[in-house]
């Protein structure tokens, strides 16, 4: 599926340009018929005044805002604004003078007093005017800013939905638990001894599963009972092509937290790293506390990631959760194992800790 | 008549071991004369005892078995053994080769055998394109760059292509900009460019590639260049006119 930006990303100059354009021009008019009641001279002497001046001064200050690629108006560009008026004054005066042929140009030229004395007022329109029309746009930015938010929201709250339902999915991923009894069969006639051992490996999986009643906490002893029983499932498809540790004090074991970040990085060395590798090799399972947080580390000695794929999604999920649980504070960093392999890396908040162990 | 030979190739003990005693009991005539338990290995024992059938993992570190099977056709017998999956049955259905689904189950083994036993008294057909066919259903989809390699300190970090927001070229290398921290790698943009997804990841400039997602809004000068704002970044980025069309109101 080819991607697109949503149109409520994306501006419209020319269309923001005639709507402000036919502001003016309406605006203009209501001067024009102002002037005419007022001072019940001509209407369309006034109008062509009106819309020659309120137009020069609108185009002078959009040309000149263009020109100096001007987003928000500070003192300096208020200074900047104050001749507009007046020029744009002038401008306007000469253009309808020429149209009407008439001798207002002349009359101010002559008496320079009378153009003059509207220039302030010119100023003040000049800048009510730039003003008008920056809020204007400012306003329609932060509508699109507050639509593109809610979207946002709505977006990552349909992601959590997903990623929450795949975890609920992971917990009974089918391709291990087919595998496992596929070994099992092979096992029971001639070496049902193994078989037995991998059976009550995946009794106890299944029973570590169903016993979190809650999707979105565990403790990390609860964690590494269920990471044992994995690995020694694996252990026996792999024979000494895998070779484990899980180097975790006891006392860490009461620490609460997300649950299946830990298994699917280990799920990840051991199908990425260690199974496609002749030698197969050594997973390193670690956790400490760590100023303040809990530091689990993962690491293999496989042949590290391929620089295409591989992973992506799983860890995408791991980022995921973590962000959603713990904001900023949570953290997935993959290093390259010395002499070889990945070393993922998990920071998490020290939050709670659960009173019973395990 | 001279006793038909046969060798074993899978990365699971188990699985072998139970190849090895369903054989026994269905074919005891079977001289089953090794196992192997990668690629290379069986490749070798194959070239070693010259086995009229090869009983082959597709899965195996090393060497798939398709590959192993592409360098002993005409010279052996292959029946291939699989896990479960809908598009490598079909596969294997539509090319016609012997294949049997783990656990072996004894019915189907029959079946194969009972097959097998007719043929193997003419030389093995040479099943090279075949091979080549089911081999393309086998082969990991081709795939975009993932994972990019960063120097930190005196670490190495893999860093994934979905953290980091665009790439910037600089002097001799290219900058990568996450949401926090700043990187430099050696590809150039436009080997990048190659490499990435292009539906996640577009050139925007002859020097920029942003990451789509991370774009949170695009603006434009009064009647000028396209400006996109990112997510967590202050500065925008500008967009080439060669690539303003991507932007353009539909």
């Amino acid at each position: 599926m080819v991607k697109t930006i949503p149109s409520s990303r994306l501006p419209n100059a020319f269309n923001e340009f005639g709507k402000n354009l036919l502001l003016v021009l309406i605006f203009n008019t209501g001067i024009a018929v102002f002037l005419t009641t007022l001072l019940g001279s001509g209407f369309g002497a006034n109008l062509t005044y009106s819309q020659s001046i309120g137009l020069s001064i609108f185009l002078i200050c959009f040309g000149w805002a263009w020109a100096c690629r001007v987003d928000q108006p500070g003192a300096g560009t208020i200074a900047v604004a104050i001749p507009v008026g007046p020029v744009g004054t002038s401008t306007g005066v000469t253009i309808a003078s020429f149209i009407l042929c008439d001798s207002r140009l002349s009359d101010f030229v002559q008496h320079p007093e009378k153009l003059i004395v509207s220039f302030p007022v010119a100023s003040v329109f000049g800048i009510i005017i730039f003003y008008y029309f920056h809020s204007r746009k400012r306003l329609a930015e932060s509508k699109a800013a507050l639509q593109e938010e809610s979207l946002r929201r709505m977006a990552n709250e349909q992601r959590l939905t997903e990623t929450n339902l795949k975890l609920l999915q992971a917990q009974i991923e089918p391709h291990f638990f087919f595998n496992t009894l596929s070994n099992v069969q092979s096992l029971i006639d001639g070496e049902p001894q193994k078989a037995k051992h991998m059976l009550e490996s995946l009794t106890r999986y299944l029973r570590t599963s169903l016993q979190r009643t809650r999707r979105d906490k565990t403790t990390m002893g609860q964690e590494l009972e269920l990471l044992r029983a994995y690995l020694d499932i694996q252990s026996i498809r792999m024979g000494d092509r895998l070779r484990y540790e899980i180097d975790i004090a006891e006392e860490l074991y009461g620490i609460v937290l997300p649950p299946l970040l830990i298994q699917p990085l280990v799920e990840n060395a051991i199908k990425h790293a260690l199974e496609p590798s002749l030698a197969g090799g050594r997973i390193h399972i670690h956790a400490r506390r760590e100023n303040g947080n809990i530091l689990v580390q993962v690491s293999d000695t496989g042949r590290g990631l391929p620089a295409e794929g591989g992973s992506g999604v799983g860890l995408r999920n791991i980022r995921d959760r973590l962000r959603a649980m713990y904001g900023d504070q949570g953290q997935l960093v993959l290093q390259e194992n010395q002499p070889s392999g990945v070393k993922a890396s998990l920071t998490l908040p020290l939050g709670e800790e659960s009173g019973r162990k395990n | 008549m001279k006793q038909p030979t046969a060798i074993i190739a899978d990365d699971e003990a188990p699985l072998r071991m139970y190849l090895r005693r369903q054989l026994a009991k269905v074919w005891p005539e079977l001289d089953i004369r090794g196992e192997a338990e990668n690629g290379p290995n069986a490749l070798r024992l194959i070239q070693d005892c010259t086995p009229d059938i090869a009983f082959l993992d597709i899965k195996m570190p090393g060497m798939t078995g398709l590959e192993v099977a592409a360098q002993v056709t005409g010279h052996c017998h292959t029946v291939f053994v699989t896990a479960y999956d809908h598009y490598a049955v079909q596969a294997f259905e539509n090319a016609a080769v012997d294949y049997l689904l783990k656990p072996v189950s004894d019915k189907r083994l029959r079946k194969t055998i009972s097959r097998l036993q007719t043929r193997i008294s003419v030389p093995p057909p040479d099943i090279s394109e075949l091979l080549e066919k089911l081999s393309a259903t086998f082969r990991p989809k081709a795939s975009h760059l993932q994972w990019l390699k960063v120097g930190q300190g005196d670490e190495i970090l893999m860093l994934s292509v979905d953290e980091v927001d665009y790439f910037q070229a600089e002097d001799k290398y290219t900058s990568v900009v996450t949401k926090d921290k700043e990187w430099v790698i050696r590809p150039s943009i436009k080997e990048l460019e190659t490499a990435l997804n292009p539906d996640l990841f577009w050139r925007i400039h002859r020097g920029t590639i942003v990451r789509v997602d991370s774009i949170a809004r695009v603006t434009r000068e009064f009647i000028g260049r396209y400006q996109l704002v990112l997510h967590g970044h202050n500065d925008p980025l500008t967009v080439s006119r060669t690539h303003a069309h991507r932007f353009k109101r539909m």
